[in-house]
């Protein structure tokens, strides 16, 4: 059986250190964060190993190590081919040809963040906001499954499994202390920190395990003979040809494994936000070039050595259990995928000396690897709320009074308005990741539902009438607010009333529905919290809608600039909540790919058009971007069995969890069909506009960008 | 049969990988000084 953990002391500790040190780093952010420019992009104080190394350890984190790990456990060293993919999309595409113009672009524009990037890119507020809606939204599956996972599996090494909420809070308020306080400079400094331990964590596992198993040719060989001996293939899926072998063309395991696993990440990983923002950090594109070399080894060590642990991991495991890694940690020890990695490092340190300082070491990189993620999509998800929502609403009261001025510059009250929104998207992601181990019986799914969800939805549509009442200029973010509410309250309904019907069967258990009271209860009363500020904080003072008629222009202005602020803050926190609650426990890799797949389809197309062409229009990016959306957001409901889990739409509906049960589109990722639609959708469209007016030039035949927006 | 590798897919992400490496070491060693000439046009 598995070994119990490290001795907490020792890892204990190596811990305090490793916080202080992340702390001097997060007071060393903040004493250089003096303006809301260098809170986001902290520009002309990163250097290209910082550089480098951030931009690694924030892409690969512990995403890679576990999720991607136990996947290669589980299909093999076909994985490898995403090692592959991430070094030279991921990064020599991303750094040679994508990161000088962003750089460049970003610089001349003065964008401050991916989403104001493309905005400004193609002078669209609309694109802006789309593209920070993208984030808020999108960003929180696969935020909450890293900080789920890396907790999970730091519980599982340390044997601190009763301790998993102190951990869980420890963490947290750590990671959203430097990243509030210190920005973008006090997370990339961390990062490299990080990259670092997570370097020296896995090529001591790849070591150790080349070392156990006789060399990586006798550990390959190994591998080969356990499948043509008949071992298990648990966990895979028809096609699968063993763990050294790339599964049969067009079957489902190779759909699976290529489509979901491969293309998914490999090609999302150009759009990144938290990654894009690094280009922007650079001073000049020679930095840039440098990273390569720092960033292409350590991407190698870690990613390489991951998905060959992983693979070789069947190999230990059957030597010492007679069972595959897959077998043996679901069925023997009942843990799912993620649980592979931290379970083999586990078992093989523990039979060397000083084993436990490696395990402790590993422990460490899984935790910078974790925790150099959450803390970059944090501060994408809060700059994407506090910063790009904000100035949009902004700029377009400003525009009423003063035609034709330019959109506001980042200030420091931007810098405030973010950091409370990054607060908040940690406290909101601790409170998820926290609330998910509970919640058990149907006894708390009673009348009560009903009124904790009538009070979110009240509450929510109160605090958007009073924004739209106010201002016409809202109406579309309003509208875009309220009717994200209403729709996440009715899905609220449907779920936990079909727990209710069903008990513990069916599509939601009763321990879902419990969660769900939970969470609904806490966002009625945050809810209920945004709407009384608003009304108290009113600029006279009074506790009356009096408040929306203020005379103040100014007071009126950061009146209802934070209260948009607040209000994209409290969708976001539902929208994390549900994710969180809606995911089953193996998921890191796929939440990984449906968050990269979203973006690549999304706004792949529009971000190489944009940095690319001439001139690029407004009305082929939004025509391409929301074909992109719309296809990747149906085929991952309605099609994919891999995708549909996180939302189960189709379920309800149907009662079944795709369309098409039978054949083998179902393996199919959203991605594979997404992406083309959404380029072809942007090429048709400049072909179709080259023809139709051969001589007039883009610029000519662009329109305002408020008139469009809107 | 190289290092204990048979299939041709396995054995050429490994490749892939390590000449990927290759790639973005020598762009960053022989491609650093045209950049800065650019820069200008900005």
């Amino acid at each position: 059986m598995a070994s119990v953990g490290v001795p907490f002391d020792l890892f204990f500790g190596m811990l305090v250190i490793f916080v202080g040190v992340m702390i001097f780093l997060g007071w060393y952010g903040y004493r250089h964060t003096k303006d809301n420019q260098q809170f986001l992009l902290g520009r002309n104080k990163a250097n290209t190993m910082l550089i480098a190394l951030s931009y690694g350890a924030t892409f690969l984190s512990a995403s890679a190590i576990i999720g991607f790990g136990g996947q290669a456990a589980t299909h093999g060293m076909s994985l490898l081919w995403l090692c592959f993919l991430n070094l030279f999309l991921g990064l020599f595409v991303a750094f040679v040809l994508f990161g000088p113009r962003v750089r460049r672009i970003g610089r001349k524009l003065g964008a401050s963040t991916f989403a104001d990037l493309l905005g400004k890119i193609f002078k669209s507020k609309g694109i802006r906001g789309f593209t920070a809606a993208i984030i808020i939204v999108f960003m929180p599956i696969y935020c909450a499954a890293v900080l789920k996972g890396g907790v999970n599996s730091l519980v599982v090494l340390t044997g601190t499994t009763d301790l998993y909420d102190i951990i869980l809070i420890v963490l947290a308020i750590v990671v959203g202390l430097y990243v509030v306080y210190g920005g973008i400079i006090a997370v990339m400094y961390n990062d490299a920190l990080q990259a670092g331990i997570m370097v020296v964590g896995m090529a001591a596992i790849l070591a150790v395990t080349l070392y156990t198993l006789g060399g990586f040719s006798a550990a390959s060989e190994a591998l080969s003979n356990m499948w043509t001996d008949g071992a298990s293939a648990a966990g895979t899926l028809p096609g699968f040809n063993g763990w050294t072998s790339t599964a049969s063309f067009g079957t489902p395991e190779w759909l699976t494994v290529v489509s979901t696993f491969l293309l998914g990440v490999g090609i999302g990983a150009l759009t990144q936000p938290q990654l894009v923002v690094r280009f922007m950090s650079a001073k000049d594109d020679r930095m840039l070039n440098r990273s390569l070399i720092v960033g292409s080894i350590f991407m190698l060590i870690i990613v390489g050595s991951a998905y060959t642990v992983g693979s070789l991991t069947n190999v230990y495991f059957f030597n010492e259990y007679g069972q595959t890694a897959f077998t043996y940690v679901t069925s023997t020890l009942g843990q799912g995928v993620d649980f592979i990695i931290p379970n083999y490092v586990l078992d093989v340190f523990s039979g060397y000396s000083f084993g436990d300082v490696f395990i402790c070491v590993f422990i460490l990189s899984l935790l910078c690897a974790a925790i150099s993620t959450i803390s970059a999509l944090m501060h994408t998800i809060g700059a994407a709320g506090g910063h790009d929502i904000y100035s949009i609403v902004k700029s377009r009261k400003k525009k009423n009074t003063e035609s034709k001025r330019e959109e506001a510059t980042p200030s420091n009250k931007n810098l405030f308005l973010t950091a409370l929104g990054l607060l908040l998207v940690a406290v909101a992601s601790l409170g998820l990741a926290f609330l998910n181990i509970g919640g058990d019986g149907a006894e708390f799914a009673s009348l009560e539902t009903g009124v904790f969800f009538a009070i979110l939805t009240i509450s929510m549509l109160l605090v958007a009438y009073f924004a739209y009442k106010e201002e016409n200029e809202f109406k579309l973010s309003i509208s875009v607010l309220i009717g994200m509410a209403v729709i996440l309250t009715v899905i609220l309904f449907i779920v936990s009333f079909m727990a209710l019907l069903a008990d513990t069967a069916g599509p939601v258990s009763s321990g879902m529905a419990a969660t769900l009271l939970t969470v609904a209860l806490i966002n009625g009363i945050f809810a209920l919290c945004v709407a009384a500020a608003i009304i108290l904080k009113s600029p006279n003072g009074t506790a009356k809608w009096s408040m929306l008629k203020s005379k103040n222009a100014d007071a009126e202005d950061k009146t209802q600039s934070l209260r948009v602020n607040r209000m994209v803050t409290a969708v976001v926190m539902v929208l994390v909540v549900v994710y969180c609650y809606l995911m089953p426990n193996d998921i890191i890799a796929k939440a990984t790919s449906l968050f990269m797949g979203m973006t690549a389809a999304a706004l792949l197309p529009l971000m190489t058009y944009g940095l690319f062409a001439k001139k690029p229009r407004k009305k082929l990016a939004l025509a391409s971007v929301s074909v992109g959306t719309a296809s990747y957001l149906f085929w991952a409901l309605f099609i994919n069995a891999g995708s549909s889990i996180f939302l189960p739409i189709c379920k309800w509906i149907t009662g079944n969890p795709v369309l098409f049960m039978e054949g083998s589109l179902k393996y199919v990722d959203a991605l594979i069909i997404a992406l083309p639609l959404s380029a072809i959708t942007l090429v048709a469209g400049m072909i179709w506009i080259r023809k139709r007016s051969p001589k007039t030039s883009d610029a000519d035949t662009e329109t305002d960008d408020s008139a469009t927006d809107s | 049969m190289i290092f204990g590798l048979s299939d041709p897919y396995v054995i050429g992400a490994y490749v892939g990988c390590i000449l990927s490496v290759i790639l973005c070491c020598g762009w960053a060693i022989f491609k650093k000084d045209m950049i800065t000439e650019e820069e200008g046009e900005d």
